[in-house]
């Protein structure tokens, strides 16, 4: 386990997007943007049940991420981990309060019939790059 | 090979920042942001000897690149494909075109003298993405 440093942590906190990548059946690369948070220990992302992300990493737990700043592309982090846990508890309100980060605080985040949200727990092992 | 889309094509011809994902020597993912390019064929990046990625485009070249449109974060593109040439020859020309694009007319070529640089040259095999036609 890693920590994040308090500008690592900043770049993650702003509204940035990261690209994430997981590994295919064939282990190839599969990378996709996403929204993304953070808690004392580890990177949050928020997927929904069904789609080729959860389904890569219930397969195969590494991932790795990329986060640029939106304002200034030569800020960004490099993180390699492995995901720990994959919940559907409180994943509904995370994806709404993620949506609220990047789109205001008046947004609120669609209730899709048959969607299940969950959330992915990323232990990041380790992080590079220039924040 | 995959022709990309007029909209597709827009996403890498303006300065959005790419993110690639290559596989490191244990099969376990990597990924980096950087410049992209686009020859109407080939997904062209470009990056330096010595550097993680080149290591490993060179063992594996399975690749995938994700480019978001910096005006409307909801438009992506995601492009599977394979190295088929890393090139030294131009390398460091190319950089000064991205840097150009990407930074403006005034930018300089931001590489350090030594470094060998290389223009990675991908066919894009699967492409996707939301948004983005």
């Amino acid at each position: 386990m890693v920590k994040l440093t308090p500008a690592q942590r900043k770049l993650i906190e702003e509204p940035n997007l990261a690209h994430v990548a997981t590994l295919m059946k064939d282990g190839s690369p599969q990378v996709t943007p996403v929204w993304v948070d953070c808690d004392d220990t580890h990177i949050l992302i928020n997927t929904a049940e069904g789609r080729q992300k959860p389904r890569n990493l219930e397969r195969d737990p590494r991932i790795a991420l990329s986060i640029a700043a939106q304002e200034d592309q030569q800020m960004y982090i490099q993180v390699r981990g492995r995901v720990v846990e994959i919940t559907t508890e409180g994943a509904f309100d995370h994806i709404s309060k993620l949506g609220r980060k990047y789109f205001g605080p008046d947004f609120v985040y669609p209730k899709r019939d048959g969607e299940t949200r969950i959330i992915i727990r990323i232990e990041p092992e380790h992080v590079t790059g220039r924040a | 090979m995959v022709k990309l889309t007029p909209e597709q094509r827009r996403l890498l011809e303006e300065p959005n920042l790419a993110h690639i994902s290559t596989l490191m020597k244990d099969g376990s993912p990597q990924s980096t942001p950087l410049w992209v390019d686009y020859d109407g064929e080939y997904v062209l990046v470009n990056t330096a000897e010595g550097r993680q990625k080149t290591r490993n485009m060179r063992r594996d070249p399975r690749v995938t690149l994700s480019v978001v449109d910096r005006n409307a974060l909801i438009k992506y593109v995601e492009i599977r494909g394979r190295v088929i040439d890393l090139i030294h020859d131009g390398a460091y020309d190319h950089l000064t075109k991205l840097a150009h694009k990407y930074a403006g007319p005034e930018a300089r070529n931001p590489a350090p003298p030594e470094e060998v640089r290389v223009i990675v040259k991908i066919e894009p095999l699967h492409v996707s993405g939301v948004g983005v036609g």
